[in-house]
């Protein structure tokens, strides 16, 4: 992804290109990767949220919905979030249960042209057994604060957004009870981004792709009081654009094996694709019966463009918070040694260069090792985030375990592919090492991180024949 | 006598025309643009 720097930059440039007047919204999850963190990331997690909130500060958004995901670090922290913040934390359903209160604002009001916005926040539930709230607040079920709060917004608003974290089987019933709601912008924990889609005849939902890496960006024609045009023209658009997308990235495969993973992943997709667009040429635009005028937007996902400039500002805070973050953690390093890895039975690239010296002068060529240079010279390398797919032996759902590892383990070594090495170093005959199989290359080479990966040529660039 | 005529043509041109913000209001009335995020889920750089 292209870091926040960039996202910064790409919104502060269709902010001035367009002439339009805007809202700038976030449907929620915004703050950490999970809904529960763990004591040892916390710490991070906090710091990395404080920089997220100052870059929403200065890209100017108006409201972000509190998802039961921005409590991860416990509700007192989002109130402090809250007061940092320049936009509005929305939640109509976080009450204090002693005064039925609500602890964050639950809707605002913007006025755009002649269009009365109304936007709401309604956060999805915690499991039951979650400490995250304090004892007198609860999440009261929408069904229960929804009426009061629409009932209101509808009275004197023309347009109605709801930012919400629910399952699309409630917002489906929401849109159904509620037609006032005209867009519903729902965290949805996927990479693909979901183009709108009619609900009903007066609310659509729309969804970006997971980990910030799309903004979307929706033109409205809204008149008062009328519904969404049938949306085909849009969607028949929308899925041109991901067939051509598609098309591009097969394009870049095509020196790669059939059977690659990626390879076949886009060719289903294309298949599916496809098929939509035939069945949606056939069905043709629907027929106007009557002259009313109807609303209708054009949506587009913008993927982060690296080619962009940072914007300075936004850079500056996202160095600090990896400064903060690597100096959180190297104190940490500095007062426990790690040894984790050493009983996990991992022993290091010196030991089996003893026997394999070969095999080990063609690695030294690769960049697997020098990965952890990599994250010195992005100022990462006490990142646990990033440290699991550049250092050797660390489960990539456990990576604080990289934290304080020993020197030999800092890169992507022999034991990364064949498995913890001590017993075969001491015992090469009855202790063999694990085969390498695409399943492992894959717990760091998935598309999210290296689309072109190709399991049967690239592993031949580490020339590890034995 | 013509150049008064002129002078209240001239003058009945800017009466009628419309003020910068008054065009601004027209156009586009209905019109807005919004641009919007979801499951930033705390990232903020790539590792490398």
């Amino acid at each position: 992804m292209g870091g926040l720097s960039k996202k910064a930059s790409q919104f502060t440039r269709h902010i001035k290109e367009s002439k339009r007047p805007f809202l700038i919204l976030d449907g929620g999850s915004l703050l950490f990767k999970s809904k529960s963190l763990t004591k040892k990331l916390e710490n991070q997690a906090r710091i990395t949220a404080k920089g997220i909130v100052k870059t929403y500060n200065l890209i100017g958004y108006d409201a972000v919905g509190v998802s039961s995901q921005d409590l991860a670090a416990g509700l007192n922290f989002l109130l402090q979030t809250k007061k940092n913040s320049k936009f509005d934390w929305l939640s109509a359903n976080i009450i204090n249960k002693s005064n039925g209160k609500p602890l964050f604002k639950p809707t605002i009001s913007r006025t755009i042209g002649n269009i009365k916005i109304g936007v709401v926040g309604l956060t999805n539930p915690l499991p039951a057994n979650s400490k995250l709230l304090n004892k007198d607040t609860e999440i009261k079920p929408w069904r229960d604060t929804m009426p009061a709060i629409i009932n209101g917004l509808s009275k004197d608003h023309d347009f109605i957004v709801l930012l919400t974290s629910l399952p699309a089987k409630e917002c489906r019933e929401i849109a159904k009870i509620y037609p006032a709601i005209n867009l519903i912008i729902r965290a949805k924990n996927s990479d693909a981004s979901q183009l709108p889609t009619n609900l009903t005849e007066t609310t659509a939902m729309v969804s970006t792709g997971k980990k910030g890496k799309y903004i979307g960006m929706m033109n409205v024609k809204w008149y008062p009081g009328s519904t969404w045009q049938a949306p085909n023209h849009e969607l028949l658009a929308g899925k041109k654009e991901e067939r051509d997308r598609l098309n591009r990235q097969l394009a870049l495969q095509k020196n790669r094996s059939a059977q690659n993973y990626y390879y076949q992943k886009i060719q289903s997709r294309l298949k599916v694709i496809d098929k939509t667009i035939e069945l949606m040429e056939q069905e043709g635009e629907p027929a106007t019966k009557n002259a009313t005028p109807k609303s209708s937007y054009q949506n587009r996902f913008m993927a982060m463009e690296i080619s962009l400039p940072d914007h300075a500002a936004v850079l500056e805070i996202v160095e600090e918070t990896k400064r903060l973050v690597n100096k959180l953690n190297s104190e940490a390093t500095r007062t426990v040694q790690n040894n984790k890895l050493i009983n996990k039975g991992f022993t290091g690239w010196r030991t089996c260069r003893k026997c394999h010296s070969d095999q080990v002068k063609n690695w030294q060529k690769t960049r697997h090792a020098s990965s952890f240079l990599t994250l010195i010279k992005k100022n990462q390398q006490f990142n646990p985030d990033c440290l699991s797919c550049h250092v050797t032996g660390v489960d990539t759902n456990d990576p604080s375990a990289a934290i304080g590892m020993p020197s030999d383990l800092q890169i992507v070594g022999c034991e990364t592919c064949h498995g913890p090495g001590t017993l075969h170093s001491m015992n090469p005959v009855s202790h063999k090492t694990t085969p390498v199989t695409e399943k492992i290359c894959m717990n760091c080479h998935v598309p999210n991180h290296d689309e072109s990966f190709d399991f049967a040529s690239d592993i031949k660039k580490l020339k590890c024949k034995f | 006598m013509s150049r008064i005529i002129f002078l209240f043509s001239i003058l009945a041109f800017f009466v009628t025309l419309p003020t910068p913000s008054a065009i601004a209001d027209t156009a586009g009335a209905n019109e807005l643009m919004i641009l919007y995020s979801n499951n930033v889920n705390g990232e903020t750089e790539p590792c490398g």
